[in-house]
């Protein structure tokens, strides 16, 4: 656990380092660039807010991605989920008013509800007719995509608007602001608490850790693998729909406008894969791509570095993190290795919990 | 001697105060939902904010949103943070947000450019291009090409096309004038639309402006910012026509292109800002640029003149000019 929070900060500060050397190369003033970097991002109180309300989409695609990945079940399918989600929300609360009290729980639970029949839909395909995931939830992503598309330009459509949109909601259906400070990441940091209790506290999330370090032994070990894959899957697809609903029921614009889902189901899946599908480490992976992503506009201001420059150091530490975590592994076992050689050389016996790990 | 020595500071505030109020503005910002390099209505305006940044001591800056939706907010955020005292926005998709930050800042000058967004406060500025102009005399030149059996490629067919990038109230204003246009010529005329659904995939314009070729069009108008490059190419390569929009796109396919239907941009935002720095400039009213302003109208040039005749050029001109007086009425979409 220590070695993979330790890897993970060499990760990001080599990035950071590797970051600074390019910038330096191409002739930007690099210290600079990175202080507005943060500035922009995290050192003023509107700035931090809106880095939190970014991240707050990205921790549940990202939870989403890391509860697949984490229990060998490779769903790809967050854009599709968020989208799904995002739209059922969208629907119910144009045409449903009740107060606020109400309205907000039953939205929550429909964008549940319809990210996980979604995902649904490809594990059935599963279990069904063995039709592996990875290839399915790939593809009914362009599925929820035209879709609502379609919704957008066809039956939705909000004629007064200048481009494909849909209404608003019914204002009851709006998520409280707190002074400026939205209330999404409060759902998303209450839901990352739940899955983390599920994921290490639970009999469910220790036969799903199982399945995810190996298949095999946990079906002979006694786990159900179908029913656990098909829960698995549901949670996923769940986690996506709420991070859709996010989308709409928080920040100003409360509808659903053409490419609403941004980038968030593919930055979620790169946060759970850098992270190694640890909850924490999605958690925070999350936050530190939002203040990325956050802090690269004021950047290019202030500095004229392109805000593209962002996408590289994105990159730069999924590379990092995910090599020295391999590297970082083999270098333990190499020396535990040489200290095993050289303690038998010296005719001792090797101690007995050496050899176990 | 107190009193003289207030009446002094008084007099320094007020100074100070006055020249404060009246100084111009220090830093721009253009703000767009789309990216720049579509050679079309993007840079357009991007010319206009070089104009200013090249005229006057300000700071200038350009916000690319790239149509990325998570950026939108984001982009109005920053610029406010960067303490822009003119915000120019192309705010396709965010208008609500728009609204919202021009109620928060209402000493900051907002001017929306293509559309009219009004707020509460009623302080941002609309830029309104008249589409309908400009798109009717692309419809003229569009039908003299159609039924001009000498220029190559052309059949007997009057068919025309246009591609446009998403269904909206703009683009159909658009074509809603282009149809004028060609009717004014010819009655009998068809138009035949394909809507693209994006901004900036030129492939899928291509495709679009394949299919309406095959179809019998010999010209399309293209309303889709950089999809419409596509639409240029394929022009190319079925040797056919097309007429470019927003910028001039006249020198991208010599000999296809015929003309492109102008809407200066660049010129309205050098305007509007030579109009806040004499003051004259009004919050929260509407500015309309049609071919009377010079806001909107054909590019003709040696590449028009190597396709169409002098007759036919001298025809489009006297439409144009007929349009400008007033005496042909383009009817307005809506």
């Amino acid at each position: 656990m220590k070695k993979n929070i330790l890897t993970g900060i060499l990760g990001i500060v080599s990035a950071l380092v590797v970051g600074l050397i390019i910038l330096f190369i191409q002739g930007y003033p690099a210290v600079e660039s990175y202080r507005q970097l943060f500035n922009y991002s995290i050192l003023s109180r509107f700035s931090f807010f809106s880095t939190l309300a970014k991240a707050a989409p990205l921790i549940l695609t990202g939870l989403s991605a890391a509860v697949g990945f984490g229990s060998n079940v490779v769903n790809l399918g967050q854009v599709g989920q968020l989208l799904i989600g995002a739209m059922s929300v969208t629907v119910v609360g144009l045409f449903i008013n009740l107060p606020a009290v109400i309205m907000i729980p039953i939205l929550l639970l429909t964008a549940v509800i319809s990210g996980a029949l979604y995902s649904g839909l490809a594990a059935y395909l599963r279990v069904k007719f063995n039709m592996d995931e990875f290839i399915t939830t790939l593809m009914l992503n362009f599925v929820a995509q035209y879709f609502t598309l379609y919704l957008i330009t066809g039956p939705l459509i909000d004629k007064e608007m200048n481009s494909p949109m849909t209404q608003q909601i019914n204002s009851s259906g709006w998520l409280p602001m707190l002074n400026s400070l939205e209330t999404t990441i409060f759902i998303s940091i209450i839901i990352s608490l739940l899955i983390y209790f599920i994921w290490h506290n639970t009999k469910m999330g220790y036969e799903w850790k199982v399945m995810g370090s190996n298949n095999t032994f946990a079906l002979f070990g006694g786990v159900k693998i179908d029913k656990n894959y098909v829960r698995v899957m549901l949670i996923s697809g769940a986690l996506a729909g709420l991070a859709g609903a996010m989308l709409i029921m928080g920040g100003l614009q409360h509808r659903f406008l053409k490419g609403i889902g941004a980038n968030y189901g593919w930055d979620g899946v790169m946060t759970a894969v850098v992270a190694n599908n640890s909850i924490i480490g999605t958690v925070i992976y999350g936050l530190f791509f939002a203040v990325l992503q956050t802090g690269s506009m004021g950047m290019e201001l202030e500095t004229a570095v392109p805000s593209e420059f962002v996408l590289i150091l994105q990159a730069i530490t999924v590379l990092f993190v995910v090599a020295s975590r391999k590297s970082a592994y083999l270098l333990l076992n190499k020396m535990s290795i040489i200290l095993k050689i050289r303690q038998l050389r010296s005719g001792g016996e090797p101690e007995e919990n050496e050899l176990d790990d | 001697m107190k009193k003289y020595f207030s009446l002094f500071i008084l007099t320094v505030i007020f100074l100070l105060l006055t020249v404060s109020v009246s100084a111009a503005p220090m830093r721009v910002a253009y703000i767009i939902n789309g990216a720049l390099g579509d050679q079309s209505f993007y840079d357009s305006g991007q010319r206009g904010i070089d104009q200013i940044a090249e005229e006057y001591d300000v700071k200038t800056t350009t916000i690319e949103c790239n149509f990325d939706t998570a950026k939108y907010q984001q982009s109005l955020q920053s610029a406010v943070q960067w303490n822009a005292d003119v915000i120019f926005i192309i705010s396709y998709g965010f208008e609500d947000l728009l609204k919202q930050y021009a109620d928060m800042y209402p000493d900051k000058i907002f001017v929306n450019i293509d559309t009219v967004v009004k707020n509460n406060q009623n302080t941002i500025t609309s830029v309104d291009f008249i589409e309908e102009e400009g798109a009717f005399m692309a419809g003229v030149t569009a039908a003299i090409v159609t039924n001009d059996l000498t220029l190559e490629g052309v059949n007997k067919e009057k068919i025309i096309g246009s591609v446009g990038g998403d269904k909206d109230p703009v683009i159909d204003a658009f074509i809603f004038g282009y149809k004028q246009g060609a009717e004014y010529i010819d009655e009998e005329i068809e138009v035949k639309n394909i809507y693209a659904g994006t901004w900036t995939d030129p492939v899928k314009g291509k495709q679009a402006a394949n299919q309406l070729y095959s179809q019998g069009a010999d010209i399309i108008f293209q309303i889709a910012s950089l999809t419409g490059n596509g639409v240029l190419e394929a022009a190319a390569e079925n040797n056919k026509y097309a007429i470019g929009v927003d910028s001039n796109q006249n020198a991208m396919e010599p000999g296809h292109v015929v003309t492109s239907d102008l809407k200066n941009v660049g010129d309205a935002i050098y305007g509007v800002y030579q109009s806040i720095v004499d003051g004259s400039f009004e919050k929260g009213k509407v500015l309309e640029y049609g071919i009377k302003e010079g806001g909107v109208g054909l590019a003709i040039d040696e590449y028009t003149h190597d396709i169409l005749s002098e007759d036919q050029i001298n025809m489009i001109q006297r439409i144009s000019d007929l349009i400008a007086k007033g005496e042909i009425e383009v009817e307005r979409y809506e």
